[in-house]
């Protein structure tokens, strides 16, 4: 490796991120270039400035500070659980009164007669009269009219 | 691996409603997530909110930890997008006062030394907020990434993790950072060496 790439190697060096064999070769040749010496002395210096800047400690009292940051989170969500939650109820019972109403008004509403399409599709034959006394269940005024009218 | 174990055991401790565990959590790692905040954003007022955020954010993820990245990753992972948060909401960059890092600021700099007569204590001031704007100028990828590192001493590994980028991405930012820093320290560095 030349000079300008063992340059390139010098940062991920000073991290010892690179394998056994290029930090072998970086440092064989670090050993013999001044230049590259004064490089990663300047890497170390920039590290050792950054830790040294960081210089900020929070007070005694922090962990205190997020614990009631914590609890006060809490409660506002449990506040806003409350108006969620009765919304939610509010859809629920919303739905349940739709549903209802559909299954009150679809078993309250006349089953049509058993011949009446047959009649007013102007089937002529017997076949309305015979679906009517043919079926199986009781039969309405209406169907007893359809066979009486058809045949 | 050991404290990773130990940090393990907190999250265990802290889900079967062990309210002290998630204090030692706190205890343990508040200190890296303010230094953090503050040399990210430069602005040592909003360390305290911003540090207490990251915690409470912590409290009420830590149910969804998966246990396939270190804590403290994964807290550092938290604090790195609350700052990146507010660098966009703020646009902070063009906020941080750098001025003290024009050549001019730098060439004066050089002259006073030689008649330094302040306190280990005002130099040692001065170099932080001489790396605080360097720091600054940084793009905040860059910036973020080489604290991890310099600051965080996280493996380009753990960094990967913790940025969900590949480690190669993670290598090149750290050299085009350092690229940077170098230069923007330069006369600073070369009077000290």
């Amino acid at each position: 490796m030349n000079h300008k790439s063992i340059e390139r190697q010098l940062s991920a060096y000073v991290d010892n991120e690179l394998s056994v064999s290029e930090a072998g070769s970086v440092r064989a040749h670090v050993e013999g270039c001044p230049l590259c010496q004064q490089r990663v002395q300047v890497l170390r210096a920039i590290r050792t400035s950054i830790r040294d800047a960081a210089s900020v400690v929070l007070p005694e009292t922090f962990v205190y500070s997020v614990q009631r940051a914590v609890r006060q989170r809490e409660q506002e969500y449990v506040m806003w659980l409350g108006p969620e939650r009765f919304a939610r109820n509010i859809v629920v019972a919303l739905c349940v009164i739709v549903i209802t109403l559909v299954a009150v008004g679809s078993y309250l509403t006349p089953q049509p007669a058993v011949g009446e399409d047959r009649y007013f599709s102007g089937e002529p034959s017997d076949s309305a009269a015979h679906a009517v006394i043919g079926s199986q269940r009781e039969l309405s005024k209406d169907d007893v009219m359809i066979a009486a009218l058809t045949r | 691996m050991e404290h990773q174990v130990d940090d393990f055991k907190l999250i265990e401790a802290f889900h079967s409603g062990d309210q002290k565990a998630f204090d030692e959590i706190v205890r343990r790692y508040h200190r890296q997530v303010a230094n953090i905040i503050y040399l990210t954003l430069g602005n040592r007022e909003e360390v305290d909110d911003l540090s207490q955020e990251v915690f409470v954010r912590v409290f009420r993820s830590l149910d969804r930890f998966e246990y396939d990245s270190s804590l403290y990753s994964w807290i550092y992972r938290i604090a790195v997008n609350l700052c990146i948060d507010e660098i966009r909401k703020k646009k902070i960059r063009k906020l941080i006062p750098l001025d003290f890092l024009t050549e001019k600021k730098l060439e004066g700099e050089k002259k006073s030394k030689v008649v330094v007569t302040a306190s280990d204590e005002l130099l040692q001031k001065e170099k932080e907020e001489v790396i605080r704007g360097a720091l600054g100028k940084l793009s905040p990828l860059h910036r973020t990434v080489i604290l991890l590192r310099e600051y965080q001493d996280l493996s380009y590994g753990e960094i990967a993790k913790t940025l969900r980028i590949s480690q190669q991405a993670v290598k090149s930012r750290i050299f085009r950072a350092r690229e940077e820093l170098r230069e923007l320290l330069k006369d600073y560095f070369q009077e000290r060496t």
